[in-house]
């Protein structure tokens, strides 16, 4: 399996550069599974050297290469160790950070191949804790490819591995996994009571998973249209996140999301913002400034649009990511009546996501296309016309950009107090994190 | 438990996170002054970052090790100069180690640092049960060897199974032959070894023990703790047995194969008990009673 994803990716690559990313991966996996079957030779040797001066040729994400020669090292002490085989727990490690920074890059099916493989290489071995971290993982990277069957399996067996290897965190993460399955298909009621077990379980054996627990039924709340209780569910977990930077703007980044479904697309906006200037992790604040341009693109005025549209022409965006973009900005131009932009950018979104085999984003980008086209008959009389085609459900908010813009904006005056004081404290993170960032560019000139 | 910590100021956190207050921590700035803090005999454990190490220094270190045992973690992100020094303590010490780069590496490192095996446990564990040992294909003996030492290693019998490439009832059969009971009982005394420092040198909750150890609760932990030390982890912790007894004991246990022990005992039974079956007059008993205060039979069918 893991060859067909790599062979379809390089068939697929949209340039030289990914081009050589992969196929300096793909030809590692083959070395790899040389090495696992026939043991280290010279001419395996000979070939990882070749490998490493490859990888300094490539252009990669920081994490991306330090995973490719962290494998490349350690493949070289596969063998070694005696006993305790420190050279095969270094590969498998090193081939856990390569799934996830294929992950990083939006390239799930790869990531979930390189996870199952891990998977199961680990369990042949012995290595108990190593399988289950791997199966968490196989759990979330087949989720995002929406293999829900996979996603299960692996969930299930993250579970057994992980109490098997006295890790009662991945246990509780691979059973809020499965949950998070259930509701993303649509199965609120079991979601929720599956949910509400979980974090009594949580609360007694590893209060640092509560937290996750909170946010996924805070995504179960919002899904069921219960919005301010999804917003005070998200709203009250991030006080005790203080240490917890992952979590923390996963949380925000939900927070958004929870909060344009409500109607406050203004606020959404502020909870991003503070992701996007405070967020350590560069893949979250690209997340994060793609989020907001979406809501520039349906909520803001022209210049904040041009704005974070400029922004993001520089940003390296993953393929799933170049094709939002092209459609948001697609969406945007044509609410701003620029239709001949709006026309060429949902053709791209179109090409992109087409090539790429995001075929929601297809569906989406052509029915864009067909506002636009009937906005271009209509003008100039009607330039800036929107139908009222209903817009797609929600999906786990902090690992896709948020495809769900309410139709009406509310007033924050007509809001309950309790929800009034999570906009008032967003606004005011938001302005922090202004100031801090201006008072860092006054002390970098 | 102390805790003598040579890491980089920024994994140094981890640690801190992991050990939850559960023990004293005492950084060292330098491989110099690392040295001179093994040279001594005592019971702290050495958590340690191989790439901050030259190969000499991992030699030295590896030396200090065997004078004075203490138990070892290797927490290192993959690189070279890291792997390198690493194999050299894989080699030579009973380190444990805990690779960077993971999503959940900090509850690896928590039950590493947590569970860190009490030396002269295993040491006299080791020493008891070597004749049998000796017995097992290298394979078996080194992993099952390494388990002891390192209080890591496979986590079930099928682990075990799949960590020295042979079928679960090919490894039942190479350690009955070597006179063990069997590979889970294997397993089970390699987690109370890597718990017993735990147990009776620290307040680390019970219930966070057996969850570390894998158990659902910690009545089926205590469970093992009786089958194998004939008293519970709560009882251990009020009143710690001494460390030759508790050997003595669990090396029995993972010795004492029921089957033989059965079959030794029915067959004295059944001489025991001849003379009282056989009838006043000379006659022997119908081959079909059973003695029934035994429940094993008189007779052989």
């Amino acid at each position: 399996m893991i060859d067909t994803v790599f062979l379809n990716h390089l068939a697929t690559a949209r340039s030289d550069a990914e081009f050589a990313r992969t196929a300096v991966g793909f030809t590692w996996l083959q070395i790899y599974d040389s090495v696992k079957t026939h043991g280290l030779s010279t001419s395996q040797l000979d070939a990882i050297r070749r490998i490493e001066s490859d990888i300094a040729a490539i252009d990669a994400a920081p994490d991306l290469r330090a995973a490719l020669e962290a494998m490349t090292c350690a493949l070289q002490y596969w063998e070694s160790g005696g006993p305790i085989r420190v050279g095969r727990q270094a590969t498998y490690t090193s081939l856990v950070m390569y799934g996830e920074a294929l992950g990083n890059e939006g390239e799930w099916p790869m990531a979930a191949s390189i996870f199952a493989l891990v998977g199961m290489d680990t369990e042949l071995d012995g290595q108990t804790w190593l399988s289950a971290e791997s199966r968490l993982q196989t759990g979330r990277a087949s989720r995002m490819c929406a293999d829900w069957e996979m996603a299960q399996i692996a969930y299930r067996r993250a579970s057994e591995l992980g109490r098997e290897a006295g890790d009662v965190s991945i246990t509780l993460r691979a059973q809020i996994g499965e949950a998070n399955i259930l509701w993303s298909r649509g199965n609120l009621q079991t979601a929720r009571l599956r949910l509400t077990s979980i974090g009594k379980r949580a609360r007694r054996a590893c209060p640092s998973v509560v937290p996750r627990v909170t946010l996924a039924l805070a995504g179960v709340a919002n899904t069921a249209g219960e919005y301010e209780e999804a917003i005070s569910l998200a709203f009250g977990i991030l006080d005790t996140l203080q240490n917890d930077d992952e979590l923390r703007y996963q949380t925000l980044v939900d927070l958004a999301s929870f909060l344009t479904d409500y109607g406050l697309p203004s606020v959404a906006s502020d909870a991003l913002r503070v992701v996007q200037k405070a967020a350590p992790d560069k893949h979250v604040r690209r997340h994060a400034t793609l989020n907001l341009f979406f809501l520039a693109a349906h909520h803001e005025d022209a210049a904040r649009f041009d704005a974070l549209h400029a922004a993001l022409a520089d940003e390296r965006l993953t393929a799933r990511q170049q094709a939002q973009y092209a459609l948001f900005t697609a969406q945007g131009c044509l609410r701003f009546g620029r239709l001949a932009e709006a026309r060429s950018a949902a053709e791209e979104a179109i090409r992109l996501a087409n090539l790429y085999q995001h075929f929601q984003l297809v569906f989406e980008a052509e029915a864009e296309l067909s506002d636009i086209l009937l906005a271009l008959e209509r003008a100039p009389s009607r330039a800036s016309t929107r139908s009222t085609r209903p817009q797609t459900a929600t999906v786990a908010v902090s690992d896709d950009v948020m495809p769900n813009p309410s139709q009406s904006s509310i007033a924050v005056d007509s809001v309950p107090p309790g929800i009034r004081h999570v906009v008032e404290s967003l606004q005011m993170m938001a302005a922090d994190s202004d100031l801090a960032m201006s008072d860092t560019m006054s002390t970098a000139r | 438990m102390r805790y003598i910590v040579f890491l980089a100021p920024q994994a140094m956190g981890c640690v801190y996170t992991a050990l939850g207050g559960y023990g004293i921590i005492e950084p060292i700035p330098d491989a110099r002054q690392l040295l001179a803090a093994l040279a001594f005999p005592h019971d702290d454990c050495l958590v340690l970052d191989p790439a901050l190490l030259t190969a000499d220094t991992a030699q030295s270190i590896a030396a200090r090790l065997a004078q004075f045992p203490r138990p070892v973690v290797a927490f290192s992100s993959v690189n070279i100069t890291a792997l390198e020094n690493a194999v050299i303590l894989a080699q030579r010490t009973p380190a444990c180690f805990v690779f960077r780069g993971t999503a959940n590496e900090r509850s690896a490192l928590e039950r590493a640092i947590l569970l860190t095996p009490e030396v002269e446990l295993w040491t006299a564990i080791l020493a008891r049960i070597d004749s049998q040992l000796n017995l097992l294909p290298p394979a078996i003996r080194d992993r099952v060897v390494a388990m002891f030492r390192t209080g890591d290693g496979p986590h079930s019998p099928d682990a075990l199974s799949a960590a020295v490439a042979l079928t679960r009832r090919s490894i039942d059969r190479h350690l009955a032959d070597a006179g063990f009971v069997s590979a889970r009982r294997l397993v089970e005394a390699a987690h109370l070894t890597s718990a017993y420092r735990a147990i009776t040198r620290s307040r680390i909750p019970l219930t966070t023990i057996a969850s570390l150890l894998g158990y659902k609760a910690p009545r089926t932990m205590d469970a093992q703790f009786t089958l194998l030390l004939d008293t519970t982890s709560g009882k251990l912790r009020t009143r710690p047995l001494r460390i030759a007894e508790a050997a003595d004991t669990i090396a029995a246990r993972l010795t004492d194969r029921k089957p033989h022990q059965k079959s030794d005992t029915s067959r004295k039974l059944a001489a025991d008990v001849k003379p009282s079956l056989t009838l006043i007059n000379g006659r022997s008993r119908p081959r079909h009673v059973r003695l029934k205060a035994s429940g094993e039979p008189v007779t052989k069918p």
